[in-house]
């Protein structure tokens, strides 16, 4: 094992290997900035240019642009609050008000180290684990992933703001919004009005743009000036302060990295999924969570460490089993086959090395990604001070051709379009658009691993199978405690107290 | 408008989507409408409390001014305070969001005629111009500039086939 | 290794750059020094894809175009794709790639989301057909066939949704005469072969190459194999018309043929007859090419060429002797409504 682990990182010491690293995460790191684009794009257009070359420099390639990209997409988040995909959202809700406070360097900071420690730890347990996988993945089926999938849901509670009936309201649209389309259990096209674009449903970044970027960039135009004023607010913070706040946090960077990886581990359960879980697990246990969302840097730290160590997660149903997580862990298929290697348990005894190269390729890539992104971050700060003149102009151009390159439809704009004005109708009558996301993320899930368990295993599944019973009443604790504990500390506040907390 | 009547007029629009989705769903078979139908019911009766709720309370707590929503900062304000800034404010803020919205129709509207690369040129440039923001010369140079990029960025390193836009038959035609 | 290195600086930069300097061995000038534009069922990471990528050079350089775009077009499972180029004007400048049997049995079965009608589109050859195995768990009480038929409870079969593999399974279980649960839901093929090897599905239908890593560990097993002759690496498994009685042999011939006319370039209907030809005769020279064949044996993907001409006639057949199937495959979707 030892020998395989040198072996492997001897692997990725030619020249060729780290060049190609390099050339893949700068690359990376350019497609994950662009809204709309993500990883998946990033290794399909590489992939050409990989036949013939050593199996370790290939996968530095396909790899390395694979993990930039993740970490891309929070820049735009904590910048202008526009994420490129699901994954970004919840560095929004944090990243965002410590940019409006002057914090963007301390938050871009934090965030590229909690990815670093997130991809370093999630390298770590993915090697640790290897021989564990298999009997992990296997335990856990369609009504497990149902329960999660309900754990999911109980953080509307806490993106709510103020208003639980809005937020509830907020996300049963988003979950409608997730079923326009072709219903694949049931081969039943819902909710299309006979169209034929449709019948793919709204595709998710296309509606994030829409809700968040184009919301907010119609937000600016209204305010006129610059998302931070400088004359108003000085950039206070230093790269320095943001690094130290990762390592300050060191548990809650360990919690939301494994939390990450094992989210990637299953193949029903997507990384979009995997943020918003991060952000939930970091309020719920945080000694002080009402600095939630108006720029705890706990709040970007954690989505950013759970998104680092998911990638590496994401590898696991691929090496374990041969069978790809993902798309882009599809992709990474290809090129193996394309290596002549055949991908699944083989490779742990055959490739071993070859394994501890991706291992290593992870760790490698997310510093080299960390170093450029702690490099430029004092320069990328300085975005938001720019003058809404120059912003709206130009972020809603590249929001809405990046729109349109997800898929290369064109109905897509009109769709971005839509949900910008949804976006904005939602944020003033204060409609979370973030529980919205939520519905939208988990309805599929939802609904398929129902139907799923009720074909497999019956009507009275939950009870049938313990693990999901487990699972099931580990929701419904969950569920209660955040309500015990507003309880707690609204009476605490005692006079504001009144109606709202009756609803719950 | 009083912020009552707005807040009341965007939740009869989500009563309207949630009945709708319960009309179309009852022509689904029972499980693709397994989990649709009972939703929409639960919003309904969400979304009506809402609607009561919202008239009951006094017209104070209700307001909520656009700045504030802009900044994220209404939670802290006591409501009270903004009880007296309504009238021409109000109004003046309702053209401005008009015009917003008409700035994103603009770019939308362009990508559709023309398609995008061209667009985002024309709408660039639009927007320098008419904001006269930069100097002429300087808004032309930022336009070419950006519009390149987007071009490099998405057409020559992501392949991105384009859309050519309505537009272009007709040019074909004429050619 | 130095042109390599170039090769992918230039491609990251430029792509469109690249193929300007390919010389033209064309035999027809139809396509000589225009743009042909390939139009790709599925995203960026699916099989169509690489395919199409993989002979895209070739095609440049035995048409003489300028220019061979790749444009990828996903969704609705290729019906999408399918009936965009329904109605693209035949000039003979977009071509469609995609599966064949996607084509024929989304009409057969009734489909809402297919607006054409598959005998009519314009056939220019098939590039690859991969052969298509039913596998069972590799802990699975069912290690044959024939076990299939003592289970005295129906084969659960997990599914991602009404493809291709839907329905030849339900073919194959009215043919060869075995109860059929079919459960919809599963996200991609992962899920679908996770299902199979947790054992809460008994079997499902995947391609050669997606499985040959689960065989060799031993994690799946295959019993059957949807093709016209049993397959070289597991000549043990008998092909599904071996098993049919022979009142249902037709039956199975005309699913397996279905599911044979596979990954072809496809016209929209009354393509020029100039570029029709045009295009034929370079994919045709294309896989002759030995630097072509070396190339897919390099990177294990497998091509098995049928002539466009050949192919048009065929799938006139096969459409014909499916309308047999159409009960069949709409009484599967009706089941899981």
């Amino acid at each position: 094992m030892l020998e395989a682990i040198a072996s492997g990182l001897a692997a990725l010491l030619t020249p060729q290997a780290i060049l190609f690293m390099v050339i893949g995460v700068i690359y990376g790191l350019i497609i994950g900035i662009l809204p709309g684009l993500g990883g998946v794009v990033a290794m399909a257009l590489l992939l050409p240019f990989t036949y013939g070359f050593e199996p370790a420099a290939t996968l530095a390639l396909l790899l390395g642009a694979h993990i930039a990209t993740v970490w891309g997409d929070s820049v735009t988040s904590i910048l202008f609050s526009v994420p490129g995909s699901a994954k970004g959202l919840s560095l929004c809700f944090d990243g965002y008000p410590m940019t409006k406070q002057g914090q963007a360097t301390r938050a871009l900071a934090a965030s590229a180290t909690g990815a670093l420690l997130g991809g370093v730890i999630g390298a770590v347990f993915l090697a640790l684990s290897i021989p564990l996988i298999r009997p992990v993945i296997l335990a856990l089926g369609p009504s497990e992933y149902l329960m999660m999938a309900l754990w999911g849901l109980t953080i509307i509670a806490t993106f709510s703001e103020g208003s639980l009936i809005k937020g509830l309201t907020a996300s049963a649209l988003g979950v409608l919004v997730a079923f326009i389309g072709m219903d694949v259990v049931t081969a039943t096209p819902r909710f299309t009005f006979g169209s034929e674009f449709l019948m793919d449903g709204i595709s998710f970044p296309v509606a994030m743009i829409g809700l968040f970027a184009v919301a907010e960039m119609m937000k600016l135009y209204l305010k006129g000036t610059s998302i931070v004023d400088r004359a108003l607010i000085k950039e206070v913070s230093t790269v320095w302060q943001g690094i130290k706040d990762a390592f300050r946090h060191w548990w809650l960077v360990v919690r939301s990295s494994l939390l990450g990886l094992w989210i990637g581990v299953l193949p029903g359960v997507g990384a979009s999924v995997a943020g918003l879980a991060a952000y939930a697990q970091a309020m719920q246990t945080s000694k002080n969570p009402e600095r939630f969302g108006k720029g705890a840097v706990e709040g970007v730290i954690a989505p950013d460490a759970t998104m680092g160590a998911n990638e590496g997660g994401g590898l696991m149903p691929t090496l374990a089993f041969g069978i790809p997580g993902g798309e882009s862990m599809a992709l990474l298929l290809v090129a193996f086959i394309g290596l002549g290697v055949v991908p699944g348990p083989e490779m742990l005894t055959k490739n071993l090395s070859l394994v501890f190269s991706m291992v290593w390729i992870i760790v490698i890539a997310n510093v080299l990604v960390t170093l450029i992104g702690l490099a430029i971050c004092p320069y990328l700060a300085r975005l938001p001070t720019l003058h809404a003149n120059l912003m709206v102009p130009t972020v809603l151009s590249v929001c809405f051709v990046g729109a349109f390159a997800t898929r290369g439809h064109i109905e897509d704009v009109v769709v971005a379009f839509v949900f910008g004005v949804l976006g904005y109708v939602m944020d003033k009558y204060r409609y979370s658009r973030a529980n919205f996301v939520i519905g939208m993320v988990l309805a599929t899930m939802i609904e398929r691993n129902l139907h799923i368990s009720l074909t497999l295993h019956g009507e009275f599944f939950i009870f049938t199978r313990p693990l999901t019973l487990i699972l099931f009443i580990f929701v419904i604790v969950t569920t209660a405690l955040p309500f015990i504990r507003n309880r707690r500390r609204k009476k605490a506040q005692a006079a504001q107290a009144g109606t709202q907390g009756g609803v719950a | 408008m009083s912020r009552r009547t707005q807040e009341n007029l965007i939740a009869l629009a989500i009563l309207c989507v949630f009945i709708g989705v319960i009309v179309m769903s009852l022509g689904y078979g029972p499980r693709a409408r397994m989990i649709p139908l009972p939703l929409a019911t639960f919003g309904i009766i969400l979304i009506v409390i809402q609607i009561i709720w919202q008239n009951l309370r006094s017209t104070e707590e209700l307001q909520v001014n656009l700045l504030d929503v802009l900044t994220q900062q209404a939670e802290k304000e006591g409501a009270a305070a903004q009880g007296g800034e309504d009238g021409p404010k109000r109004t003046s803020s309702w053209r401005k969001e008009a015009v917003a919205l008409g700035i994103v129709a603009a770019l939308v509207g362009l990508i559709l005629l023309v398609g995008p690369i061209p667009a985002v040129f024309v709408f660039t440039g639009a927007y320098f111009l008419l904001s006269r923001h930069y100097s002429w010369l300087k808004g032309l140079v930022y336009t070419i500039a950006f519009t390149a990029a987007i071009y490099l960025l998405f057409v020559v390193a992501l392949e991105v086939q384009l859309y050519h836009g309505v537009l272009e038959p007709l040019v074909e035609r004429f050619r | 290794m130095n042109i390599r290195w170039k090769a992918l600086l230039a491609g990251l930069l430029a792509p469109g750059l690249m193929g300007v300097s390919v010389p033209a061995y064309s035999q027809s000038d139809f396509y000589k020094d225009k743009i042909l534009n390939i139009i790709v069922a599925g995203g960026p990471a699916g099989g169509h894809t690489r395919y199409a990528r993989l002979i895209g050079p070739y095609l440049q350089k035995y048409t003489g175009a300028r220019e061979v775009r790749i444009t990828n077009m996903p969704g609705g499972g290729g019906l999408k794709a399918a009936n965009h180029v329904w109605r693209l004007k035949p000039d003979g400048m977009n071509i469609f790639f995609g599966n064949v049997a996607t084509l024929i049995l989304a009409p057969l079965a009734g489909s809402p989301g297919a607006q054409f009608e598959p005998g009519k589109f314009g056939f220019l050859g098939r590039a690859t057909s991969e052969a298509r195995f039913l596998t069972v768990g590799g802990k699975s009480p069912i290690k044959a066939f024939q076990d299939v038929k003592k289970l005295n409870r129906p084969f659960v079969y997990p599914s991602q949704g009404t493809d291709e593999d839907f329905y030849t399974m339900a073919v194959l279980a009215h043919a060869l005469g075995f109860q059929l649960k079919a459960v919809t839901g599963y996200e991609g093929n992962a899920d679908t072969a996770l299902a199979v090897i947790k054992g809460d599905g008994d079997g499902h239908i995947t391609g050669w190459s997606e499985s040959q890593g689960a065989i060799k560990a031993g994690d799946k097993r295959p019993i059957l194999a949807i093709a016209s002759k049993r397959h070289s690496d597991y000549p043990d498994v008998p092909t599904a018309e071996e098993l049919a009685p022979a009142d249902q042999k037709s039956l199975i011939r005309a699913i397996v043929d279905i599911n044979e006319t596979h990954r072809s370039y496809i016209a929209p209907p009354n393509t020029d007859a100039q570029a029709t030809a045009a295009f034929r005769a370079a994919l045709k020279a294309v896989m002759n090419d030995p630097e072509f064949i070396e190339e897919t044996k390099k990177g294990n993907r497998p091509v098995s060429y049928m002539d466009g001409a050949q192919q048009q006639k065929v799938v006139a057949e096969i459409t014909k002797a499916g309308a047999n199937l159409t009960p069949i495959l709409k009484d599967a979707v009706k089941a899981i409504q």
